[in-house]
Order: C-alpha cells, then structure tokens, then sequence
C-alpha cells in the first residue's frame, strides 16, 4: 500500500510530536525517581508525567497515549536499572489504567481537571492494589488510600494545568494548530 | 509552516465543565471511606507484622524496644517501638522508603521488595495464619 507525500510528511510531523513530547515524559519520569515519593510506598511516584501524557491524548489521541505510557514506563525503568521490578509493574499498571479512564472520561465531553484528577487517582488506586496483589499478599495497604486521594487530587490538578498550559503555549508560539 | 491540528477541539478540553461535579463527588465519597476505613487502622493495642501474605510477629505496643524481623533466618529489619509508636529501621531493601513515618501516622508500614506489611490490631483479634508458619510474640 502506498501512502501519498502529504500524508507522509503528516505521519512524519505527528511522529516527531510523539517522539519529543515521550522523551519529555520519559525525562520527569527520571527525575520522579529521585523525588521522595508522596506515600511510603515502594515503587509509587508522584505521577508528574502524566501531564505529558494527558497533553498526547488531547493533541492525538487514545493509541498514542497508551505507546507514549508504555514506552515512558519502560525506557525510564531501564534507565534507572529498575526494569521489571515492582516499580516497573506498579508504574505499568498505573499508566495504562490511567490512560484508559482519562481518555473515557475525554470522550465523555468532562473537564480537563476532573479527568487529570480522575486520572491520576485510578493510577494510584491500581498501583496500591497492584502492590497488594502481587507484592504485599495483604488488603491491609488499603489503610493508605486517604494518602492516595489527597496525592492523586493535588497531582492531578498540577496536571491539567501543565498540559492545559502547554498545549495553550504550543498554539501561541504556533506549532499546533 | 505545516502544523499539527490538536485531535480535540479547544471547547473539549477547557479546564471546568458543570457535569465535572460528579467526579468529584465520587471523589469526595471514596475519600470519606478512606478517612473512616484510615482511622479505625489506628485503634489497637498489637503490632501484627505479616510477610509474604501471612502473619509472622505480634508484639504489644505498650512494650518499648528493638523488634527483629527475619524469615528463613535473613534479617529484614528491624521494628523501633517507642512510646505506643513504632517504625521500621534498619532496612534490607534497597531504598529505604519503609523507614520514613511512623504506624500511628500512617496505620500502615510496607516495605514492598520484602513484601513485609505492619499493622495495629487489637489483642482479640483472630491470629488467620493459613501457612503454617510459627508466631512470635513479644
């Protein structure tokens, strides 16, 4: 199957966005791992680079979300030496679940805070079960999920505002149309 | 200059919508749970630590002092129990992120690589220990 040049060079410019904007996400996804976490809670970040995914989903769409998520957890777990660690399963879970709600809650026509806020609070709750299941062998981490709202509101807001920031900027400096 | 169109138009991601109140009432009910379900965590006179799943150690929390936890004689670390408080030092794993707060601060303890959870309970409650596995207390 051929694809004509002006698709090529769309698919080309729509690439290049996906590959800067991960690379971001990837990035806080690094400097997240020297940060204290919010609980105490091996493996649980703060979750700063889902305002990097969030912008994905609002510039392109669900697909590139999840393969930016995917790849953030990935690259930065394998950078940090921790691939395949509880970490790199906490954050794995925490992203793809987060991805899929923000995106539902997109498509549902709701407010960029309250799908950022959403977002993040669905990553935490699935990373603490994830945690639960498969590492702790215990419900009783569940006393932590108080800790969990207040830090996926307060995250999920510096979020939206990011990506709504962002993306405001990228028209104003007129790469995004 | 070719630019790229954002997929959703700018009236789909504005930052507040009215029906964005339902999220956040959820929001509010699961945070009433938590801070009910939280501090019932607080109420006890024991320390039940659980490895892998199954309880291990009980210790009062009236007694001060340094707790040793291990399984399978490898140390895990080590339980500082002060003044009806308690945390964990002296860590195994390599972050170290089970040594920060207290049990009385968060109503729970987890060192996640040691799969090691610390908990209050009360004297009464029923000791489930399905593997077998003797209990030490203190």
């Amino acid at each position: 199957m051929s694809i004509g040049k002006e698709e090529k060079s769309f698919l080309s410019l729509k690439l290049t966005y996906l590959s800067v904007l991960t690379a971001v996400a990837i990035t806080i996804g690094i400097l997240e791992t020297v940060i204290p976490p919010p609980v105490p809670l091996g493996g649980f970040k703060w979750g700063f680079s889902n305002s990097i995914i969030l912008m994905i989903l609002i510039i392109m769409g669900e697909k590139e979300g999840f393969t930016a998520a995917v790849l953030k957890v990935v690259v930065s777990n394998l950078l940090t030496g921790r691939f395949l660690g509880p970490s790199f399963f906490l954050g794995l879970g925490g992203s793809l679940s987060s991805v899929y709600m923000m995106s539902m809650l997109m498509k549902s026509k709701f407010g960029l805070i309250a799908v950022s806020v959403f977002g993040s609070f669905t990553s935490n709750l699935v990373q603490i079960l994830l945690a639960a299941m498969l590492f702790i062998g215990s419900l009783k981490v569940f006393y932590l999920s108080g800790y969990i709202i207040g830090v996926g509101v307060f995250t999920g807001f510096l979020n939206a505002i990011i990506a709504y920031g962002g993306i405001k900027w990228m028209k104003q400096i007129d790469i995004l149309s | 200059m070719r630019r790229l169109k954002t997929r959703y138009k700018e009236n789909q991601w504005v930052l507040f919508k009215k029906r964005d109140v339902f999220i956040y009432a959820l929001l509010c009910f699961f945070l009433i749970v938590a801070i009910y379900y939280g501090y019932n965590s607080l109420n006890g006179s024991m320390i039940e630590v659980r490895i892998n799943g199954s309880i291990h150690y009980r210790f009062s929390l009236e007694e001060d002092g340094i707790k040793k936890i291990e399984t399978n004689g490898k140390k895990l670390m080590e339980l500082l129990i002060d003044q009806g408080d308690a945390k964990i030092i002296n860590s195994q794993c390599p972050l170290h992120l089970c040594e920060r707060g207290s049990l009385k601060q968060s109503g729970v303890l987890v060192c996640v690589p040691q799969k090691v959870i610390i908990t209050i309970a009360n004297q009464n409650d029923p000791v489930q220990n399905s593997d077998g596995i003797d209990l030490i207390t203190g």
